[in-house]
């Protein structure tokens, strides 16, 4: 596969990222689309026809022209993309959460593990390099141990079939723990072992949870508080959300605000003010360092374990929110 | 690209490493009266030759490119020679410190064939780039009133910077940046009145403020100092029919520090250096030496920033107002 164009496809275009995962594999040299499907037809025909890509009527055509699949579908059709593509040994990229439920994830693991393929979930802020600079940061160890962090990831709701109980599979709490919850293993090099969680629906008039604030805890007893609210209100608020945390440390306070070099606009027309991000873009750096990982059969950079672990930490949140106790991760793996 | 460097302070050791970032760049040699300890360690890092003389440095047939981060005063004398020896050269800003060395500069690089960048960083940074799409796009229509800051701690370090016939003081070392940024958004400056403390001779608080008209009919205003303790703090704001556009460089850190006292805490840098305006203004001179396409500040972008600078310094000292005619060129 070293030299041959990689052909991608796209599975399910419901997610806001199927948009930048199209751009982005665009602008890589040695890459190519190879087509569009999605289980709504009417969505994937505006697609292709918008991008100018062929469309696939099934999903098994697509597996078969393309060589690695990126899937922006629906939480819940997560499951049943990934295991097709585990049959046809297609390396894949999924969109997180990896799925709705510990089994689904788990079981998508198990099966590219037996296909001896890369599964990887899109965590593409591991790519902002203040992440990248808060991690070497804390391995370096001049911070001394880290007592503790405050996390958030704020957004505006997003609308749609994120509302949607049975294609989102939860709400915010679904939507917005695991970025925190990936950024959190990756930097501090440790699991999540317990949750606890408040989750409640009060600002949206919708169907699944819209406030969410929990407490991780990981295996040496750090504590992360992580607000994941949809709490931005989306008809003022400058931009879409944040990720940001303050690390406490032994010798110093470190803040991270992934999203924080911006311009601001304020414009007579649009009645709110709007945050212009110029930062690195992740999305093209995570699709590039994918692709060259697939092209070079090198492990997944973000793995479908990592998937896994994060899915396992929305599940305890949930489970916790119900039980109004923390809850332990369970590791069915 | 085969590089050398010439001066031996802070932003001369910057640019030599970020010429070690740069896959079809190579170090090869560095010159000045002496060295700091950081461009030392990059030469020793990547077996780049350090020597006190800079006609040694230029008589190499191994060097096609130079990179210019001496006093300001000496920038015409050192790229002259560069340019003489057939060298590409990308020099500080300001260009030079009077408009009749800049212009030597910018024939001498006619005369020999050679590329010559100024380093006007400004538009590399992403936050001022950004903010100068947004506005010559029209995102708030035409455009009112222009206000910028760059404020910043006195380099004491360096004496060079205290005698003013050699630096021209903050108007020339720091005011010149936002005014490249403010003619690129903007176009053509036509008058300017500045006060400033240039004549008091305190170089460690040394501040200038000026206003300007431009020939689009846009007033604007910036301002320059060196009394801040420490820290450094940049803004613009502009506004026009349709809105505005503003930022402030202390609330959009992304990555911020506190460290208890003596702890020794520190933050890790950027291994890809990905968001760094310096690289990325080292990356355009060095695909343009490469036969690419014109960078985005040219040397007749730092010629014009110079002659506003020095427009700004004779308003400090003559208390009047100055008329620039267009575009000189």
């Amino acid at each position: 596969m070293n030299n041959a164009v990689l052909r991608v496809g796209i599975a399910g275009v419901a997610h806001g990222h199927a948009h930048s995962y199209i751009a982005e594999t665009r602008l890589i040299a040695g890459a190519s689309v190879a087509g569009v499907w999605d289980p709504d037809a009417t969505r994937a025909q505006a697609f292709a026809t918008h991008y100018q890509v062929p469309l696939f009527a099934d999903l098994d055509a697509l597996l078969q022209a393309c060589d690695t699949l990126m899937i922006a579908a629906e939480n819940a059709h997560h499951h049943a993309i990934v295991m097709a593509a585990a049959a046809v040994r297609k390396p894949t990229l999924c969109e997180k959460p990896l799925a709705t439920t510990v089994a689904d994830a788990h079981a998508m693991v198990q099966a590219f593990a037996a296909a001896q393929v890369q599964l990887g979930t899109a965590f593409p802020v591991r790519y902002s390099p203040a992440v990248r600079r808060l991690r070497d940061t804390v391995q370096g160890g001049s911070l001394g141990q880290t007592l503790m962090v405050r996390a958030t990831n704020r957004g505006t709701y997003p609308g749609g079939w994120f509302g949607d109980p049975l294609l989102a599979g939860g709400g915010a709490v679904m939507d917005h723990t695991v970025h925190v919850t990936d950024l959190v293993r990756w930097i501090w090099q440790q699991e999540v072992v317990e949750v606890y969680a408040e989750a409640a629906t009060r600002l949206h008039d919708i169907p699944v949870d819209d406030c969410g604030l929990m407490f991780l805890t990981l295996a040496d007893g750090m504590v992360v508080s992580l607000d994941a609210s949809w709490s931005r209100p989306a008809e003022s608020y400058p931009t879409w959300g944040d990720v940001t945390m303050e690390v406490t440390a032994q010798h110093g306070i470190v803040n991270l605000d992934v999203f924080g070099p911006r311009v601001e606009l304020y414009q007579k027309t649009t009645g709110r003010g709007h945050w212009v991000g110029h930062g690195v873009n992740f999305d093209g750096l995570m699709i590039a360092d994918w692709l060259d990982a697939v092209r070079h059969d090198r492990p997944a950079p973000i793995s479908g374990v990592d998937g896994l672990r994060a899915v396992q930490v929305v599940d305890a949140a949930y489970r916790s929110a119900a039980s109004h106790l923390p809850e332990a991760i369970i590791d069915i793996g | 690209m085969r590089y050398g460097v010439i001066g031996g302070g802070g932003m001369a050791s910057y640019h030599a490493h970020n010429i070690t970032l740069i896959p079809t760049a190579t170090l090869v040699a560095c010159a000045a009266p002496e060295f700091n300890d950081a461009i030392r360690a990059t030469a020793q890092r990547v077996g780049a030759t350090c020597t006190a003389s800079v006609a040694d440095l230029c008589a190499r047939p191994d060097i096609d490119a130079v990179v210019i981060a001496t006093p300001t005063d000496t920038h015409a004398q050192v790229a002259l020679l560069a340019m003489q020896a057939g060298k590409h050269v990308l020099v500080e800003k300001p260009l030079a410190r009077s408009l009749a060395d800049a212009q030597l500069m910018l024939d001498a690089a006619q005369q020999y064939g050679v590329k010559l960048m100024c380093g006007q960083v400004v538009r590399y940074f992403r936050e001022y780039a950004t903010a100068h799409q947004l506005i010559t796009r029209g995102d708030i229509g035409t455009v009112g009133v222009a206000r910028t800051a760059r404020c910043g701690a006195y380099p004491a370090a360096h004496t060079w910077y205290a005698d003013t016939a050699r630096s021209g003081g903050v108007a020339l070392d720091l005011l010149v940046h936002d005014l490249d940024w403010l003619r690129w958004t903007f176009g053509e400056v036509t008058r300017v009145y500045a006060r400033g403390l240039i004549d008091r001779a305190i170089p460690d608080r040394d501040t200038v403020m000026v206003i300007l008209r431009f020939a689009s009919g846009v007033i604007g205003y910036a301002e320059a100092n060196w009394s801040y303790p420490n820290g450094f703090h940049t803004s613009l704001e502009v506004a026009g029919s349709n809105g505005l556009v503003a930022h402030r460089n202390d609330d959009v850190l992304d990555l911020t520090l506190r460290p208890q006292a003596g702890s020794g805490a520190r933050l890790a840098n950027d291994p890809l250096a990905l968001e760094d305006p310096y690289l990325a203004q080292l990356i355009d001179f060095t695909q343009w030496c490469a036969g690419g396409t014109s960078p985005r500040s040219t040397a007749r972008d730092g010629y014009e920033a110079l002659r506003l600078s020095l427009a700004v310094l004779e308003s400090v000292q003559t208390g009047r107002p100055v008329l620039l005619q267009g575009d000189a060129s």
